[in-house]
């Protein structure tokens, strides 16, 4: 009994120290490949890169739930693996913040073979972060091992890139010829506007209760119209698919976020919060435009005909609420592909045809999409494995593996050279369609593969599967022609990018940027508007005091020198 | 004594009895209605209570929220890591306090005096989140188990705690023993143990209710979602649409002939994470006055 | 007298030499107490004195591969940037209200509680209210601001239903207008601290001695009395040193509420020093200027302890004080 316990106080005495160091030595993965397939080719050798397990992270808030239950041992990856001899295994934790996880990750080193994060354009919350990186050496560059690609090759092409993906992501100035990301969903060369998918982002309405009221969507071009529209419906008493009453206007389809599309007329600086009034580059915040969308959210919220949670509901609540069809009006959804069951079961039609705030009816899409980038950290051995890897996945024969399956078990060509899914594969499509992405890993092989698009070209349909299921998708097409919009298409470096390139001004003022949203929602709230506008007033002087007016002055120098250097409006919803 | 008062109880002082126990009892009250009325939306159908109306009694009962949730598979997780680290931290940090507080006692011997300070000023000034997030990297804690359960061996108050029960102890009873032949160790498990169980209960509530409430650490200091303690996965699916969407089958919500909805699922969640604690501090609530006045006598 | 002085100094460093040796062997006698305390010790330098050396952070830009010492120095940079930035003293405000109010205005509710218990003489009743009062304070902040967001939803929160039953609107939506932030947190802190806050005192009232009470009443005094003259003296000491520990507690876990109670709308009232390095810190990365932050932080916090010991010494005559 002494013994014992002599020795077990001692043992526990040391735990600390014992865990402490033991965890401090973790050891390092990342192992030299083999670089012989097992049917004795070598690298390079008909598509065999190296026998090498990858593991990477994204932090794309979420889609994790899409990748494949096993990631490597499902038919489409050990298909790969036997050309390639890669397996590619991503994590994602599933986290509130996509950028809080890329900080925290890059901070504490805590990064596996490759990443990939979010960055629609370069105005994203994530650049200066992914730059920071870049600057610090965590890194590698990829430029060398571009050169060797059959399909990645084509970002050194300079018309194949966007003109923001080009000088503000990819091959920047600073870097010195340097490339430490890849920009993802590029579209092919010598794509035309029959190969772009029109996603509708803006306001919806339900399709019967416009039916109902006899009023035309695409008729609603002033904040007055909506708000006359709005009043009607509350008076029409609708109910939602369970019968309880609705409510006028919703959230975001996403969840609480506040969103310009709800009083477009009035949108000045969409998407990068400064804009040009009377050739003057000004802060929304400096204009009558913030009054006037205030003034106009509170005139909802009075007249009951806005859910007082629109700003700050949860995302899962807010998609069911849209299945139920428990709003008559969303100010912002789109129809994502994934989407097309919630239309199927309650129609919603675009009503995105108000008038912005220079009187335009037209919608604004990004010139050429891009959506995220990859970038392999600076501690990953052999990286031109991967960037090999990445390359196979964009490559027709890539893509259609992680598009379509394996053919004649998944996917059959037809004589006009279109792929059409098989009876199983629609099988599940219909019956279970969260299984689908353990037969076909759409999205696992998406975040390396999917760039230089052109699924007219290379497949035959626009969307995949929309040839095999025609009524399925004559929705689908039907929805995102509605109404016959005009685009225009911006491209180029945006207002709110050009912050990083004044680090003394952007300390100060970032923060008071990023703060505008909540001041909208405090003053939407605010008891009449007269507090409405001191709290506008404060958040003026708020601007003012962090530098807003050298920032505007920054600004209007490029502009003056070249307008197409600034890009004010956007597509993005705030 | 209080009999035959009650005969000369002037009338303002009955007055004030009565309203003495109805104020009570209306703080009962207040205390739980908030628990009832969870309790009640968690154990109504969803798609019934996102009709509204529901106060203290479940509409249409159904159970189906409790099945939904014990079907995912971040709650079984959060509820394994959570177990976990209550039990195993609980464990190993009441007996290093124990062991730590008994070398305290002896105010005598050389050290122990700085020692204490070097202890009580950490109570009065700490280095912030941000540095000690930055020591966790530096010992490759954060994105471990261990990140839980070594951060929090000690604190402060519980050695404080402790170390003053001990001090109350007779030490004739410890040099009797030291005179057979007994050393530190032994003292400390068969002389110094049984006689504390009191402080020692109280310490184990403290650190098994804070690991079990301890979100924080995982949502900040941890991003493998294998690690998330159940509390953390209640926050994110209360604050955070994205991590609900991950942790829940959306088809099986949106299909037509569920009745659960998202809403319905949260509340019980609430229920499931507050149950554990609720039905075991009453039987430790003697113990709590005893350990804690014991605290409040200064060291 | 030379050689007095030579023996003196030979017997002091002899008695040196004694004593150093005397310690050795007392180390070594004690040598398990020392391996009992080792941990300890070690525990606190890593994680609560490396983090106090890690705040020169503070004054360094953060490198992603440079750690907590890496990274040039940026002198008062940070400082300067926080005093620059227009909301920072509506932070430090928000930070001193808060702290005012869970500390002052909370503290007199756990002693009343106690007061109003220890009047009771149904012991099931007592025994009741009592095991129910304990309650929220074993609920995380979690729960508890779950249960606050549902409570007051608009519309369907039973408190809009109780609202809207008496006749008023019944779709106030109080997470979102900052004006009853205060209220909302102080009443959910008192909620949820109430109960445990009361058992110190009621267990030190129970200790009085009951011969007082006896004496009291042949004097005649009245209950209010009694309460006045005798209780309150007697529980003075605990009364004391609980407020010194209260600021204490409130430095370590005062934000978790805040944090989760949070919301657009109210964020001029909700954002403290402590939620804002959260989010600047430890969600944006700005890790350098977080740490900078968080030292003004922790300094108003030692201010705050220090100023309250010394106000509790003067007021209770040193007979009560932390140190």
């Amino acid at each position: 009994m002494k013994k014992i316990t002599h020795r077990l106080s001692f043992t526990l005495a040391l735990m600390l120290i014992m865990v402490t160091i033991l965890s401090a030595c973790s050891s390092d993965t990342n192992d030299a490949a083999s670089t012989v397939a097992a049917d004795g080719r070598k690298s390079g050798e008909n598509g065999f890169i190296a026998n090498r397990d990858v593991t990477g992270r994204i932090f794309l808030e979420g889609d994790g739930a899409q990748l494949p239950d096993d990631q490597v041992n499902n038919p489409v990856a050990q298909k790969i693996k036997e050309k390639t001899g890669m397996t590619m295994n991503w994590q994602s934790s599933g986290a509130a913040d996509g950028l809080q996880e890329l900080t925290v990750a890059l901070a504490t080193g805590d990064l596996p073979d490759v990443i990939e994060a979010y960055l629609d354009h370069g105005g994203r919350p994530e650049m200066p972060v992914l730059l920071k990186a870049a600057r610090e050496g965590m890194f590698t560059d990829l430029r060398p091992y571009l050169e060797n690609t059959k399909v990645l090759k084509n970002y050194l092409d300079p018309d194949f890139l966007p003109r923001d993906t080009r000088e503000n992501i990819m091959f920047r100035p600073d870097f010195d010829g340097k490339v430490y990301f890849i920009h993802m969903n590029i579209p092919a060369k010598n794509t035309t506007d029959a190969d772009r998918i029109h996603y509708r982002g803006g306001m919806w309405i339900r399709a019967d209760i416009a039916k109902a009221l006899n009023v035309d969507p695409t008729s609603i071009k002033t904040q007055d119209d909506l708000f006359n529209l709005a009043m009607k419906i509350k008076a029409g008493n609708f109910k939602d698919n369970n019968g309880k009453p609705i409510t006028v206007i919703g959230p975001r389809k996403w969840g609480g976020q506040v969103v310009s599309s709800l009083f477009k007329n009035y949108d000045f600086g969409n998407g990068t919060q400064f804009d040009v009034q009377d050739g003057k580059v000004k802060h929304v915040a400096e204009t009558d435009y913030a009054l006037k969308s205030i003034d106009f959210v509170q005139k909802l919220l009075k007249a009951g005909l806005l859910d007082k949670e629109a700003f700050n509901m949860d995302g899962v609540r807010a998609e069911e609420a849209y299945n139920n069809g428990s709003y008559a009006i969303s100010p912002y959804m789109n129809i994502a592909p994934d989407s097309l069951t919630m239309f199927e079961k309650t129609k919603y039609l675009p009503m995105d045809q108000m008038y912005n705030y220079k009187g335009e009816d037209a919608i604004y899409e990004k010139a050429k999409s891009g959506s995220q980038v990859w970038a392999i950290p600076a501690t990953t051995k052999n990286p031109e494995q991967i960037v090999q890897f990445a390359d196979y996945l964009a490559s027709k024969e890539g893509k259609a593996l992680w598009n379509y399956g394996i053919e004649g078990e998944d996917y059959k060509i037809n004589d006009k050279g279109q792929y059409i899914f098989t009876d199983k594969v629609l099988s599940i499509l219909n019956n279970s369609p969260q299984d689908e992405r353990n037969t076909i890993p759409y999205f696992w092989g998406s975040l390396l593969g999917k760039t230089d698009v052109n699924n007219n070209k290379d497949f035959g349909e626009l969307i995949r599967g929309a040839n095999s299921q025609p009524d399925r998708y004559k929705l689908y097409f039907e929805l995102m022609n509605y109404g016959n919009p005009k685009y225009k298409y911006w491209d180029g470096y945006t207002a709110a990018s050009y912050l990083s390139e004044v680090p003394d001004i952007e300390a100060s003022l970032k923060p008071v940027l990023d703060s505008y949203k909540d001041v909208l929602v405090q003053a939407f709230f605010a008891k009449d508007m007269t507090e409405a506008t001191k709290i506008l007033d404060d958040y003026r002087a708020q601007l003012k005091a962090a530098g807003v007016e050298q920032y505007e002055q920054y600004l209007q120098q490029k502009y003056d020198k070249d307008p197409s250097s600034v890009v004010f409006y956007i597509d993005a919803f705030f | 004594m209080d009999q035959h008062a009650v005969g000369k109880t002037p009338l303002n002082e009955r007055i004030a009895t009565i309203v003495n126990y109805i104020l009570l009892a209306s703080l009962s009250i207040i205390i739980l209605l908030p628990l009832v009325n969870i309790l009640a939306l968690s154990f109504n159908d969803g798609k019934d209570a996102s009709l509204g109306g529901i106060a203290f009694w479940p509409r249409i009962f159904s159970v189906s929220n409790y099945i939904e949730v014990f079907k995912n598979p971040a709650v079984i997780n959060g509820l394994e890591v959570t177990l976990f680290r209550t039990i195993v931290g609980t464990a190993v940090s009441v007996l290093l306090t124990a062991m730590a507080a008994f070398a305290l006692k002896n105010r005598n011997l050389p050290g122990v005096g700085i020692a204490s300070m070097f202890i009580v000023f950490t109570m009065l000034f700490n280095g912030g989140i941000i540095p000690f997030f930055m020591v966790l990297k530096m010992f490759h804690l954060n994105n471990t188990i261990w990140v839980y359960i070594i951060p929090t061996l000690y604190s402060a108050w519980n050695l404080i705690l402790v170390r003053t029960f001990f001090q109350s102890i007779d030490p004739s009873m410890e040099e009797s023993a030291k005179i057979d032949g007994a050393h530190d160790f032994q003292v400390l498990f068969r002389i110094y143990f049984p006689l504390s169980m009191p402080v020692l209960s109280v310490i184990c509530l403290f650190n098994g209710v804070m690991h079990w409430n301890d979100w924080f650490s995982g949502a900040f200091y941890v991003t493998d979602e294998k690690l998330r303690p159940l509390q953390t996965v209640l926050q994110q699916m209360l604050t955070a649409a994205e991590a609900m969407r991950k942790n829940l089958s959306m088809n099986a919500m949106m299909s037509a002939s569920s009745t659960v909805t998202s809403e319905s699922m949260k509340m019980a969640m609430v229920i499931i994470s507050i149950v554990p604690i609720a039905s075991i501090y009453p039987f430790i609530q003697k113990y709590f006055v005893q350990g804690i006045m014991v605290g409040s006598v200064k060291g | 007298m030379q050689a007095e002085l030579d023996s003196m100094s030979k017997k002091r460093s002899k008695a040196k030499k004694a004593a150093s040796a005397g310690l050795w062997k007392t180390i070594v006698a004690n040598r398990y107490l020392y391996l009992m305390l080792l941990p300890c010790l070690i525990f606190f330098a890593i994680f609560s004195y490396l983090p106090m050396a890690g705040l020169v952070m503070a004054f360094k830009e953060f490198r992603f591969n440079g750690g907590m010492f890496g990274g040039p120095w940026v002198g008062m940079r940070y400082f300067k940037l926080f005093f620059s930035y227009p909301d920072a003293a509506q932070l430090i405000a928000n930070t001193f209200i808060v702290g005012f109010l869970k500390i002052i205005v909370y503290f007199p509710f756990p002693i009343l509680l106690a007061l109003m218990l220890n009047e009771l003489r149904t012991k099931w009743f007592k025994s009741m209210t009592q095991t129910i009062s304990y309650l929220p304070y074993f609920l995380s902040w979690v729960v508890v601001a779950a249960f606050t967001t549902k409570v007051l939803a608009p519309d369907d929160g039973i408190f809009n239903q109780f609202v809207a039953a008496l006749g008023g609107d019944g779709s106030t939506f109080y997470m979102m207008d900052g004006h009853y932030f205060y209220l909302i947190m102080f009443l959910t802190y008192v909620w949820k601290n109430i109960g445990w806050g009361s058992i110190i005192y009621l267990a030190s009232m129970a200790s009085i001695d009951p011969t007082l009470y006896e004496a009291a009443e042949m004097d005649g005094a009245s209950k209010w009395r009694k309460i006045w003259h005798i209780t309150l003296p007697s529980i003075r000491p605990t009364i004391a040193i609980l407020f010194i520990l209260d600021i204490g507690s409130l430095l370590t876990t005062g934000y978790e509420q805040n944090w989760l109670l949070r919301t657009a709308g109210n964020s001029d009232f909700s954002d403290i020093l402590d939620t804002y390095v959260l989010r600047v810190g430890m969600m944006q990365g700005q890790y350098g200027y977080g740490a900078a932050v968080g030292l003004l932080q922790g300094l108003v916090g030692l201010i705050l302890v220090i100023v309250t010991n010394y106000l509790v010494k003067r007021f209770s005559k040193n007979e009560s004080s932390l140190w």
